[in-house]
């Protein structure tokens, strides 16, 4: 395979101190902002609910309350939720991925009649409101006896998300050309073009759709809404709304359970991030 | 099932069979599933829900045909719609140009060789992760007129703090300054698309004596065409969607100032189970959107650059 991975300085600002000294400042006090809702929410989620409502308001929890977590996992059932959304976010993942890179690949690459016509319907797809397709869809899965059931929250993962055709599809567009026509002319086939030519030079991209993927559906509430009724059916969000109604308005309870949804989130994209970073796979320019 | 190009090569007695043909036939195979989404997940359900927004729905009840009874009602009496339409309009006006500057920007900042960058990154994306109802919970407590961080902010340097949440002029532009928080997920985007620019552009820009500015007009900016347009179609189609800050926070208030246009669809449709109002609503919401994105498509050809081109001779 003819990528390499290269290193993130492209444009290294600190060829002056000054310039130095001002990105890091930047970033410091960029970081500290961006990252004190997350804070607060944690130490929120630590506080009395006494404290909570207090004023002059309290940043540093007195006492910690290190329990409102086990209680709060206690209060709906994390394991099963935990394990109900991950299978819903894993094979919606491999069905994202796999059918997107193919769709995009065919929209990137290929010459077939109609297509950029199909591309505008697509875009047009991308266009239409939920709120549009919502009722006639919950009328077509009842009549299929698909609610209650997870076949309406992964099933669209297969058929292929716009969105994600629309990203890869530009991302595809600008791989050169020569790379495939030599492995065309050595014989590959178009579904080995694919895998092993352009998502291996897609590697930002194909991650950054995964993330993305994983997160939607991690951190989708109106689907698992609208089509689960069994409680041990239900998704993280969705019981953390039920914690919610049960027991009102505790709110550092409920920014535990959060915060704790969060979690795997972060773990995910500190992973990620490691990757993007070490392979940062650009393009056949600089095999 | 799709074989080695070779094949075509041995003269077979299939001389229809052109490699033209067989790259039409691969590519409606490769995009067959997405077909088949469109089929029905999109084209099934936008047709039944034209239908309906030509009835009177209850959900209940079976639809009974009223003809533009609903569209009729919408343009010529309905405040509300005007309102919501206007808020929304607000909110593509001057949320997705902010969001997108403040994305950019923060992409730039991190595609920078620093000590910690992982850190940095998944500090910047951290907040957009946090989910929906919590989030908006999260931005309800922050604008809290009393224990909220911006007023306490405000208070300690002595500016009298507007009631965010209660003052119709200055919900919206509150709404927009806490979005910024969750411009994470397109911060990715803006990095993916700042990385695929070749370091030889920038290396042989500095030989030539271009400046950092001018580097930026010249290499980034161009390059980065399909990202911005991208983020920028995507940005007013999702502002159409906001909803869940709405709902939870103020509920459309104060004064319907943050009665966006999604909010006005879900009451119709699930507080006051009129199912055949709503769908007119959507409909409207549809056509809005689509003559919007198709205008940038249109104005897009004329900006948007690709690097390797593949055009249909």
């Amino acid at each position: 395979m003819s990528s390499v991975a290269i290193p993130l300085d492209r444009r290294a600002v600190g060829t002056t101190r000054g310039g130095r000294v001002l990105v890091y400042a930047l970033l410091i006090v960029g970081s500290l902002v961006f990252l004190f809702p997350f804070v607060w929410l944690i130490l929120l989620s630590l506080q009395t609910l006494k404290q909570f409502y207090m004023w002059p308001p309290e940043l540093i929890p007195n006492p910690w309350v290190w329990s409102n977590y086990p209680n709060a996992l206690q209060l709906f059932d994390f394991g099963r939720y935990f394990w109900n959304t991950t299978y819903i976010t894993v094979l919606s993942l491999i069905g994202q991925t796999i059918v997107s890179a193919m769709v995009a690949y065919s929209f990137a690459r290929l010459r077939w009649p109609l297509k950029n016509f199909w591309f505008v319907v697509m875009l047009a797809t991308l266009m239409v409101p939920p709120q549009v397709t919502l009722i006639p869809l919950y009328i077509i899965w009842r009549d299929l006896k698909g609610l209650d059931t997870y076949w309406p929250l992964i099933v669209p993962a297969f058929l292929g998300s716009p969105y994600y055709i629309f990203l890869a599809r530009q991302f595809f567009m600008t791989i050169p050309l020569e790379l495939e026509e030599a492995a065309r002319i050595d014989g590959a086939s178009t579904l080995q073009i694919i895998f092993r030519i352009m998502v291996p030079l897609s590697i930002p991209l194909m991650l950054t759709l995964s993330l993305f993927s994983v997160l939607a559906h991690w951190n989708d509430f109106f689907a698992p809404l609208l089509y689960l009724n069994t409680k041990s059916k239900f998704t993280l969000q969705l019981g953390l709304l039920v914690f919610r109604g049960q027991y009102e308005t505790n709110y550092p309870m409920m920014f535990a359970a959060t915060a704790t949804i969060v979690m795997p989130i972060v773990a995910f994209f500190f992973v990620g991030q490691r990757y993007f970073i070490k392979s940062v796979v650009l393009s056949g320019l600089k095999g | 099932m799709f074989g080695a190009r070779t094949d075509a090569l041995v003269p077979t007695r299939r001389r229809w069979l052109t490699q033209r043909r067989i790259e039409a036939i691969e590519g409606y195979l490769l995009a067959s599933p997405w077909f088949l989404g469109l089929a029905v997940l999109t084209v099934v359900p936008v047709c039944l829900s034209i239908y309906y927004s030509f009835t009177d729905y209850e959900i209940i009840r079976e639809p009974s045909f009223v003809g533009l009874k609903n569209y009729r009602k919408l343009f010529t009496s309905d405040d509300q719609f005007w309102r919501s339409l206007g808020n929304t309009a607000f909110m593509v006006f001057l949320g997705v140009p902010v969001h997108m500057v403040v994305g950019l920007a923060v992409a730039m900042l991190l595609n920078q060789k620093v000590y910690g960058l992982p850190f940095y990154r998944t500090f910047f994306f951290l907040p957009s992760q946090i989910s929906g109802v919590a989030l908006a919970y999260l931005w309800g407590w922050m604008l809290h007129p009393q224990f909220g961080l911006t007023s306490i902010v405000l208070k300690l340097s002595g500016v009298q703090a507007p009631n965010f949440l209660q003052d119709p002029n200055w919900v919206k532009p509150a709404f927009v300054f806490l979005g910024t928080w969750g411009i994470g997920a397109t911060m990715i985007i803006w990095l993916a698309g700042l990385q695929g620019i070749p370091e030889t552009f920038y290396e042989a820009a500095q030989v030539d004596g271009a400046g950092r500015l001018r580097q930026f007009f010249s290499i980034t900016l161009p390059l980065l065409t399909p990202t911005i347009f991208f983020v920028l179609v995507t940005g007013i189609i999702g502002t159409f969607q906001i909803f869940t800050q709405a709902y939870v926070i103020t509920n459309g208030g104060p004064n319907d100032a943050t009665l966006f246009y999604a909010l006005l669809i879900y009451r119709h449709a699930f507080q006051y189970f009129n199912m055949g109002y709503a769908a007119a609503l959507a409909w409207v919401l549809f056509i809005v959107v689509m003559v919007l994105t198709l205008g940038q498509l249109k104005l897009g050809r004329r900006w948007v650059y690709y690097e390797a081109e593949r055009t249909d001779e």
